[in-house]
């Protein structure tokens, strides 16, 4: 026998190529092994081994598997990025705080609130509710769970009376926050609904009569009234009554006042009165109403007059002069003794002065329009005009810039 | 319809289908059958390898990729292939799955004596062909890898694409490896002599 390998170099792969192949048939073997492998389990359901890929349409769509390997790969990796990002959220990104919750009864305690509505962080304010929090693990928590928990706590202290209250007050955050990460009004709304079901059915489930207040309130004005050392428990009453904004810029009159924060805290209960007064008078603007409260509060920084100056008020209201010429005759008697000695005597009207004011409304000559200071700046008009035409039924304007969520409800 | 698409075709219905399948079994087992006693020189070695080949195939078609393979011919040769690789290195001695089958399905094989005079026949078949086996002797002594090309190019007769699809390695690569191939077995007996 020739060997192929005594071929010359290039002629190899030639013989090779012309080399006589066996070409076996067992025909027998094939059959066998053919019905061998069509009877096999693995043409029943399931026990042909799918790709991956295939795995997955199964359970996802049909359609799935029909993409080509590249898409499929594009999906995959795409799926696999945003699990990722996910998982990078999840556990290396803080959740924002997009709410901030106030709980007094009193103990009071600060929670700030994730868009999951849940508890990120709590802060007491005060020693009790530092002692209450010390005894409850809260962040991470739902608000409805740690409310109950909260409620709980107070409930074994014995600090749910019947003569207590619970004030809640809430507030969107907007500070550091874009604004499609913001609480929208609605939002806002739905969680202090969420908040005062929570107390409600709690205090119900265990036949406690203590009366739940929750208040939907801006960040603005806890910012404002916290300055001046209240509290939502201190101020949530005194918003519902004055209405907010006015609420907000009559908190504000302290500090552009120079009012003592003290006094002003004392005395928000008069403010609040004289806010009443003045609305009674028939001054129902906001502005006017804030005008009135800025000049007797500067007039009378001690807080001694405020009744009376409101009292003044509603006497020229019923008078029959209008709430233009009252003012103004309030604003002239005070700039003419400042001192408010003579206030009741200085607004005095005339017997014929009065009938006229009665027959045709025109404020008097001793104190004319002109020369009456604008209390209220340009600035701080605005929001309260804004309320005032809301109040007048007027078109909202297109973007309320700070519009008030104000919600105080008795429950 | 292309011979391509006929066949994309019918591999998807062999994933549930026994009948397509077995349709795709009788185009390749001649083809996958000869390539492995070219391989192992040994008839019933080779069925064997051909059995696990297929039982292989049956097992994972639902796994098979047209864009890394090319056709399921060539799939079948990557299989079996592997196979030999894993015989040379393990030696002779196999578990085969036909067996498996048969066992645990109750599955009665046709008359054994058939196939024993089937086997004896084709073994004398190949002893006829003296002048393959100091080949495939030869060959079987160079490193596995060039075993592998040389035995695609010359003893199935695929083209350097053919043979790239199968070994999964681009087509310059085969050539390569074709090339120091033979020429190590000429230099293998050359020393020889």
């Amino acid at each position: 026998m020739k060997n192929i390998f005594d071929a010359e170099k290039n002629k190899l792969p030639v013989l090779l190529e012309n080399l006589e192949l066996p070409e076996v048939q067992t025909p027998a073997h094939q059959r066998h092994l053919r019905e061998s492998l069509l009877a096999s389990s693995y043409f029943k359901e399931g026990a042909v081994q799918l790709s991956t890929r295939q795995k997955i349409g199964r359970f996802i769509a049909p359609g799935f598997t029909l993409m080509k390997p590249k898409a499929w790969r594009l999906v995959v990796s795409l799926a696999v990025l945003f699990l990722a990002l996910g998982a990078y959220r999840a556990f290396f990104v803080a959740p924002q705080a997009v709410a901030s919750l106030t709980l007094q009864v009193n103990p009071g305690i600060t929670m700030t609130i994730s868009a999951r509505n849940k508890v990120l962080d709590a802060e007491a304010l005060d020693a009790p509710g530092e002692a209450l929090l010390t005894r409850l693990d809260v962040a991470g928590k739902e608000v409805p769970e740690v409310l109950r928990l909260m409620a709980g706590a107070l409930r074994e202290a014995g600090l749910l009376a019947p003569e207590r209250r619970i004030v809640v007050a809430l507030y969107a955050i907007e500070e550091g926050l874009r604004p499609a990460e913001r609480l929208t009004p609605p939002e806002l709304s739905a969680l202090t609904e969420n908040v005062r079901q929570s107390l409600l059915g709690y205090m119900l489930e265990q036949g406690l009569p203590v009366e739940v207040k929750v208040a939907e309130v801006t960040a603005e004005l806890d910012y404002v009234a916290r300055a001046i050392g209240l509290l939502p428990i201190d101020y949530v009453d005194y918003v519902a009554e004055a209405g907010y904004p006015l609420a907000k810029e009559v908190l504000k009159l302290q500090k552009e006042l120079g009012i003592d924060p003290a006094l002003f805290k004392e005395q928000l209960g008069t403010i609040r009165a004289a806010l009443v007064d003045i609305r009674k008078a028939g001054i129902e603007s906001q502005i006017d109403a804030l005008a009135i409260l800025k000049v007797a509060l500067a007039a009378d920084p001690k807080l001694q007059k405020l009744t009376t100056i409101t009292a003044a008020m509603m006497d020229l209201a019923e008078k029959g002069l209008s709430k233009e010429t009252a003012l103004a005759k309030i604003q002239a008697a005070i700039k003419t003794d400042p001192t408010l000695q003579n206030f009741d005597d200085l607004l005095e009207l005339p017997e014929k002065e009065a009938d006229e004011a009665t027959e045709n409304g025109t404020p008097p000559p001793e104190a004319p329009q002109r020369d009456t200071p604008r209390p209220v700046t340009p600035e701080a008009d605005a929001p309260l005009k804004e309320a005032d035409d809301a109040e007048n039924g007027a078109p909202p304007p297109d973007t309320p810039p700070d519009k008030p969520e104000e919600s105080a409800d008795d429950d | 319809m292309s011979d391509c698409q006929a066949e994309k075709e019918l591999l998807a219905r062999a994933r549930n289908c026994p009948e397509a399948f077995g349709r795709l079994y009788d185009q390749n087992y001649s083809a996958i059958l000869n390539y492995c006693i070219r391989r192992t020189g040994d008839v019933e070695l080779a069925q064997d390898i051909t059995a696990e080949t297929f039982v292989k195939a049956l097992k994972n078609i639902g796994r098979f990729q047209w864009r890394s393979v090319g056709s399921f011919s060539a799939w079948l040769y990557r299989i079996a292939g592997n196979e030999l690789a894993d015989c040379f290195r393990k030696g002779a001695s196999r578990e085969v799955s036909l067996e498996y089958l048969r066992e645990s399905q109750g599955f009665e094989p046709v008359a054994l004596h058939e196939l024993e005079a089937e086997l004896i026949a084709a073994q004398e078949t190949l002893a006829r062909h003296q002048e393959f086996l100091a080949c495939r002797q030869e060959i079987s002594l160079l490193p596995l890898k060039y075993q592998e090309v040389i035995a695609l190019r010359f003893f199935a007769g695929k083209s350097h694409k053919e043979m790239a699809e199968v070994l999964g390695k681009p087509e310059g690569t085969v050539k390569s490896l074709l090339h120091r191939g033979l020429e190590k077995l000429r230099n293998q007996q050359s020393k020889k002599c």
